[in-house]
């Protein structure tokens, strides 16, 4: 008896096992409770510029981006962000390295965030002047503020979905879930961790599964996932963990175009900081910018 | 006299021959081209220039008088397929993704292609040790034009006057890869332009009609760039570092 009650704990424990240190993180998107701070790396890839595309952009722009070819390489750009949680209150922060200003040769540094709060959201452009960061605020025309006016979020979020709805239903989750993390590198590399009740699928990001796991040298634990779709395009994500703490993501998804070359995407995401507390100071108007959006007695928005 | 100018210039032969000689062996790879205008060989050009005007400074120890042609952005591509070959080889046999996830492939010491291969990367060791044995080189110069574009500005300058401006321009990067390690040593950016304009005093003057003499005045530039920089750094010592 006592025997088989052994085995059961064993089988039991062997069993729960999979993935477990993915699931502290798991359920701290979950439960919308958490604060991530992260630097992605993006390894060059393959693209052209003889061929382009119409992209429509977040604010509903377009945008023109090359097609991939095998003879020429490109660096997508380096980012960092912030992404805080805590139930119906959230910040979201990008920023860009390297994004080409305007027709010249030479680049810039520069991101957007946005703090949701009381059913509200407030825009921020993030530039740098001489390496400091420095918050505006956006206005409905565009135009740099440090007085910044808040957006009910049904508003927000309709737009977004007119904006997104046409050209890229992988939105859509986040949208549903009210995440809007604006960086397509670190919701690619988290979406093994999101409620599966909030994937779409989409026919280039199949689902990944837990895969294997294991210990490296260094001391480091992995976690593998892998995912296909119609056996073309595969990912594979390895999220490593110094103890239960997840410090890297590493992702590499692939597939062959019609014409059989390959196009592939790669890219690390350092974490600096995945803790299951959100960040309180996150909440509040970033430094130089004031809330003047007129409010009534009761606080609503007039 | 005749005997003294002999023994001179004989020692000058001797000097310049023995600078060359102590310099590293060189070859020069045909620039690759990343605009959208791939189909003007600006690449062919503006490498046949940079290679012509090196070896007339007498500084470079060139053992190839022309650029190669060998494509390493390909050999490139094509080592990469070796990472799918590890993930397919890992899902068949259901091992875990460390045949992908901590080789090269993934490890930022090495370049994933040349026109994005930064000082201190490396760039396939298989490949351009190859190069460098085949041509018996110890260096490789390897450019990419990473640009290459035209604008045309109006410029208003009065009620009587006023004069526009067409500009062609090339944007190219250069690095020097130690065939041996594959390790890029020197790394540096350069953007040329030529301009043209026409301006409005009354009576037009000039014309902002973009030409063929401007492309490859434009070019011309962009290889004098490369190359005064180049000559400034092997004689600073900037060069061949490692």
């Amino acid at each position: 008896m006592k025997f088989l009650v052994t085995l059961l704990i064993a089988l039991l424990t062997f069993a729960t096992a999979d993935a477990a240190k993915v699931d502290i993180y798991r359920d701290a998107i979950k439960n919308k409770t958490f604060t991530l701070k992260y630097k992605i790396y993006p390894f060059p890839y393959h693209t052209t510029n003889r061929e382009t595309k119409i992209f429509i952009n977040q604010y509903g722009g377009a945008e023109k981006i090359t097609d991939e070819d095998p003879v020429q390489m490109k660096s997508e750009l380096k980012s960092t962000g912030i992404v805080v949680f805590d139930k119906d209150r959230s910040y979201i922060e990008s920023v860009y390295y390297g994004l080409p200003d305007g027709d010249s040769v030479y680049t810039k540094d520069e991101g957007y965030s946005a703090l949701i709060k009381n059913d509200e959201i407030f825009e921020f452009l993030i530039q740098f002047s001489k390496g400091k960061k420095r918050y505006w605020g956006i206005t409905s025309w565009g135009f740099k503020t440090s007085k910044v006016k808040a957006e009910p979020i049904q508003k927000f979020e309709e737009r977004k979905k007119q904006i997104f709805d046409r050209t890229d239903p992988y939105t859509r989750l986040l949208l549903d879930y009210r995440i809007d993390y604006d960086n397509y590198n670190l919701e690619d590399a988290l979406k093994p961790l999101f409620p599966p009740e909030n994937v779409v699928v989409t026919p280039d990001n199949p689902i990944c599964e837990f895969f294997a796991e294991g210990t490296l040298e260094s001391g480091l634990t992995f976690e593998d996932f892998y995912g296909e779709k119609n056996n073309t395009f595969k990912k594979v994500i390895r999220y490593y963990f110094d103890g239960d703490k997840m410090v890297k993501i590493a992702v590499f998804h692939f597939s062959n175009n019609e014409r059989g070359i390959l196009r592939y995407k790669k890219y690390i995401v350092d974490i600096e900081e995945f803790s299951t507390t959100p960040d309180e100071k996150y909440f509040k108007m970033p430094e130089g910018i004031t809330d003047a959006t007129k409010r009534d007695k009761d606080g609503g928005k007039k | 006299m005749k005997k003294f100018l002999m023994i001179i210039t004989a020692l000058f032969v001797s000097l310049i021959s023995a600078n060359v000689f102590a310099a590293p062996t060189c070859v020069m790879m045909k620039f690759s081209n990343d605009t959208r205008f791939k189909n003007i060989d600006a690449a062919d050009l503006l490498s046949n220039l940079v290679l012509e005007k090196l070896l007339a400074s007498g500084k470079f120890n060139f053992v190839e008088t022309r650029p190669l042609d060998e494509d390493i952005e390909i050999q490139l591509y094509n080592e990469k397929l070796r990472d799918v070959a590890n993930v397919e080889n890992s899902v068949k046999s259901g091992n875990n993704f460390n045949s992908l996830f901590e080789s090269e492939s993934f490890d930022f010491k090495y370049a994933q292609s040349i026109s994005t291969a930064e000082v201190g990367q490396i760039v396939a060791p298989s490949i351009v040790s190859k190069i460098g044995k085949e041509h018996g080189a110890e260096y490789l110069i390897q450019g990419t034009i990473i640009n290459m574009g035209n604008s045309a500005t109006p410029k208003n300058q009065g009620r009587f006057s006023h004069k526009s401006i067409a500009a062609l321009g090339i944007f190219a990067e250069v690095r020097l890869i130690k065939a041996s390690t594959g390790e890029v040593v020197w790394l540096k950016n350069y953007s040329a332009t030529k301009q043209t304009q026409k301006s409005y005093y009354i009576l037009p003057i000039g014309s902002s009609k973009l030409t063929s003499e401007m492309y490859n005045k434009a070019v011309e530039r962009c290889a004098n760039k490369i190359v005064k920089a180049m000559l400034k750094d092997l004689d600073a010592g900037k060069l061949f570092v490692k």
